[in-house]
């Protein structure tokens, strides 16, 4: 019909009009970035007692990533191997080796976090306020890029042994 | 520049001199050709998350990030412009129905008779028009029955609100992919996922008219991942006297109680792994004071209505191109009525039953095209109408083959062809074969702007009701053939920033054997013409103050150039909510705004408008939230216009000012 080839000659013309792709990369979505963080930080850092055995990623609050961690657990081809656990409290907390707190879960901070002192549990935390509670890295959009503050005391405490080359590229470091 | 992209440049400038030459066919072939070599020639610039792992720390960390928006993306398939309303917003407002949703969307409105709500907007929606012509889905699963094709959205609603993730209002015609109903626009339904609960929580409320509701919902996210949501709720009231002038007997007028409604809910869901199941059930009973149908005024007639969805579903990724999601459901309506005439009392029930599988696929085989297809069957195994005067049980199979391709012929053109053929049989062998297709055209001049124009085609087949009833009075038409539309429209969307977006939206339906009523019987009328515009601003700022407006003018036409009934030629939306005392409490005001109606009696019925405010707290006290709502905040007296079938009323008044007081509970 009429309409149709209307349709296809606009193609056609836009094809033919079409400039090649210049290769500039498409900005990544935030969640999609947030991942890769913590996969990097799964890494990145070495654990007490753990010693290259899968790296359990715990989620407490609400999955905000919209499928990005469940990707991670997915990707085999890699050394670390990711594990994904939700949790509904505190109390299975020990056997995480990292966890990320979501401002959801943001009821008491405090109280949280010093439940989490001296454990091997690498706190991540894209909330400002759980930030400065202690958690041990905070992910932080500032000017168009992620970037992550590292409390290094906090995670010192806890044993956890972060590699220089993660410390490098943090934008702030506090000991 | 790449040779092999010279040489495919080359080639497209020599065949594009032939282009008028060429019949329908060559274009086709001509146009995947083009495609095919614009997307080989191209380099690969797709990234997906599986590559990112693969990027170190120290590039990561100098990557442009596109934040998150907090205004809703939509799920829904279809290349048009959609409305979003979420929990936050349901919650903000206080919504007890699907109908105060979706009376707050762009361009749609609700009329309602005091026995359902019906769904208006666009140039469609007259009263007592059970089909409703949108097919609602609950998480993908048809909702609308085989006998009336009504998807209910009041109390009758299979859905409590309190459970609802989001609602996506997508207009226009939706056969391309959904089949038949889905002739003036899609609404989906989606449902809140377990850890939205995560525990058990209570809810109750008390209202105007002695009204009251008890709801408790149980959602939980387990260690594995899987996501389980339970709930029952239940609601009551007493409605009010109305007084009909001028009804000459000895009542006076007064419909003595018989506004009362009482409804009871239950659903389950469990998603695990890919895997999906979900249970619903709904059943309403109503008492009407209107005695429609020349029913005995001020005598008891009630509606009983029943509904029962089951779905399971299972997404699996059967290679890295090629994704599939398989749909199986079931659905059980039964509607029961009765109604008091001089003879005595007059009683019909209403029962249908249906099944289906859906087969969805999505192909990622070639570079800038998402090819989605599918194949579903459709068994209307029982639709049973039966009273005094009619005993009708038959049967329909259909089954339908659909596709579309998205093609993305660069960052700036994208390009979305797609049809779908539905072959329905009925039981007495009598075949429907109906093709819809739709073509669009997206256009990004930049990345926060996009423009859609579309062209498409939608129809619906009679339902069981509209063929075969009789109650001695209104005659069947067992040879009513399908009604069908077609529609071109303009989109365009732009995104001010992350969080600020508008909306535009230029359409043109035309309407073809559209099924009306003459009082007596169902026929296939003149085509209905309508076209309009539409306009939406939604924004939300850092301080959690959210706006969200909108403004529609249309103008609706039937087959002989008459204004349509039911259909206001200006409708405006806004809705508007802040937080108050450091975000412990928020306030949500809306207003809607309606001109003149035409009614069924070739008379008009004035504009209004409606003013709702929501003053709720999430934590009243450590696990408590509170809302106190008032509906009519400045106590209009405003009517709309009542069903033909409604001898005694040619419009009929709505509630004066109401209010609500709902706490909540959660046990964690």
């Amino acid at each position: 019909m009429k309409l149709t080839r209307l349709f296809f000659s606009l193609v056609f013309v836009v094809e033919l009009l079409s400039l090649p792709r210049v290769a500039v990369a498409d900005p990544v979505p935030e969640y999609q970035m947030k991942a890769a963080y913590l996969y990097n930080f799964a890494t990145l850092i070495t654990w007490p007692t753990h010693a290259n055995k899968a790296v359990r990623l715990c989620v407490l609050g609400s999955d905000s990533f919209g499928g990005a961690l469940q990707q991670l657990t997915r990707n085999s081809s890699s050394n670390t191997r990711i594990t994904l656990s939700y949790l509904a409290n505190m109390n299975n907390v020990q056997d995480c080796q990292i966890l990320f707190i979501d401002v959801s879960a943001l009821d008491n901070p405090a109280e949280m976090l010093k439940k989490l002192e001296k454990m091997p549990v690498l706190t991540v935390t894209d909330n400002l306020d759980l930030f400065n509670a202690g958690a041990m890295i905070g992910l932080f959009l500032d000017n168009k890029r992620l970037v992550f503050d590292v409390n290094y005391a906090q995670a010192k405490n806890a044993q956890l042994s972060i590699s220089a080359k993660l410390l490098r590229v943090a934008r702030k470091v506090m000991q | 520049m790449p040779w092999h992209y010279t040489i495919a440049k080359s080639l497209q400038l020599s065949l594009g001199v032939a282009i008028l030459r060429f019949n329908r066919f060559t274009y086709c072939c001509l146009v995947m050709l083009t495609a095919t070599t614009q997307a080989l020639a191209e380099d690969s610039d797709v990234r997906n998350q599986g590559d990112l792992t693969q990027i170190p720390i120290e590039q990561l960390v100098t990557m442009d990030v596109q934040s998150a928006s907090k205004i809703a993306n939509q799920i829904s398939i279809a290349p048009s412009a959609v409305s979003i309303v979420t929990a936050e917003d349901i919650k903000a407002y206080g919504y007890h129905t699907l109908a105060e949703i979706l009376e707050s969307m762009r361009g749609l409105y609700i009329t309602n008779d005091r026995a359902y709500s019906f769904l208006g907007g666009r140039g469609f929606g007259r009263p007592g028009d059970f089909t409703g012509r949108i097919m609602l889905l609950l998480d993908g699963t048809q909702v609308n029955n085989n006998i009336y094709n009504s998807g209910n959205l009041e109390y009758v609603g299979i859905i409590d609100t309190a459970l609802i993730e989001r609602v996506e209002y997508v207009s226009g015609p939706g056969s391309a992919i959904y089949g038949n109903n889905a002739f003036f626009g899609i609404v989906n339904v989606i449902t809140k996922k377990g850890h939205a609960i995560n525990g058990l929580q209570v809810s109750g409320e008390v209202a105007s008219y002695q009204g009251r509701e008890a709801k408790i919902h149980y959602g939980k996210r387990l260690e594995n991942g899987a996501e389980l949501l339970l709930s029952a709720s239940g609601f009551n009231s007493d409605g009010q006297d109305f007084y009909f002038p001028p009804v000459s007997d000895f009542s006076g007028g007064l419909a003595n109680n018989l506004d009362e409604q009482r409804s009871r809910r239950l659903f389950g869901k469990l998603e695990w792994d890919g895997w999906f199941a979900e249970l619903a059930y709904t059943t309403r009973k109503k008492d009407i004071p209107t005695a429609p149908y020349g029913a005995v005024f001020n005598a008891p007639y009630n509606y009983e209505d029943t509904m029962l969805l089951a779905s399971l579903k299972h997404d699996r990724q059967l290679s890295s191109r090629l994704q599939m999601s398989l749909h199986s459901y079931y659905g059980d309506f039964k509607y029961q009525g009765l109604a008091t005439y001089p003879s005595g009392f007059f009683t019909e029930e209403s029962v249908g039953q249906w099944w289906g599988l859906n087969a969805q696929f999505v192909g990622t085989w070639f570079q800038n095209q998402r090819i989605l297809f599918g194949s579903e069957f459709k068994y209307d195994f029982n639709q049973n109408i039966s009273s005094s005067a009619l005993d009708l049980s038959t049967s329909e199979k259909t089954i339908s083959l659909y596709a579309q391709d998205e093609i993305t012929l660069n960052p700036r053109w994208m390009f979305n062809v797609g049809a779908r053929v539905d072959m329905n049989k009925d039981e007495l062998g009598h075949a429907n074969n109906d093709i819809s297709p739709r073509l669009a055209l997206i256009y990004k001049p930049l990345e926060t702007t996009t423009l859609k124009l579309s062209w498409s085609t939608a129809f619906r087949r009679a339902n069981p009701f509209e063929k075969y009833y009789t109650d001695g009075y209104l005659k069947p038409n067992p040879s009513i053939k399908p009604e069908s539309i077609e529609a071109t429209e303009l989109v365009v969307e732009h995104q001010l920033d992350t969080d600020t977006r508008l909306l535009g939206s230029v359409y043109q339906y035309q309407a073809d054997d559209y099924i009306k009523s003459n009082g007596v019987q169902f026929n296939n009328t003149k085509g209905a013409h309508t076209k309009g515009a539409e306009f939406e601003f939604e924004k939300h700022w850092h301080n959690a103050v959210r706006l969200r407006a909108s403004a529609a003018i249309q103008s609706a036409e039937d087959g002989d150039g008459n204004w349509q009934v039911n259909s206001p030629r200006r409708v405006g939306k806004i809705n508007f909510s802040v937080p108050l005392v450091n975000h412990a409490w928020r306030l949500a005001f809306e207003m809607q705004a309606y001109s003149d109606r035409k009614t069924e009696r070739n008379t008009a019925v004035g504009g209004y408008s409606l003013a709702n405010l929501t003053i709720s707290a999430d934590k009243l006290l450590p696990n408590l939230g509170v809302a106190l709502g008032i509906r009519n905040l400045f106590d209009r007296d405003y009517d709309h216009v009542a069903p033909s079938s409604n001898n005694l009323q040619t419009v009929i008044p709505q509630d004066d000012r109401t209010y609500w007081l709902r706490m909540t509970y959660d046990f964690k």
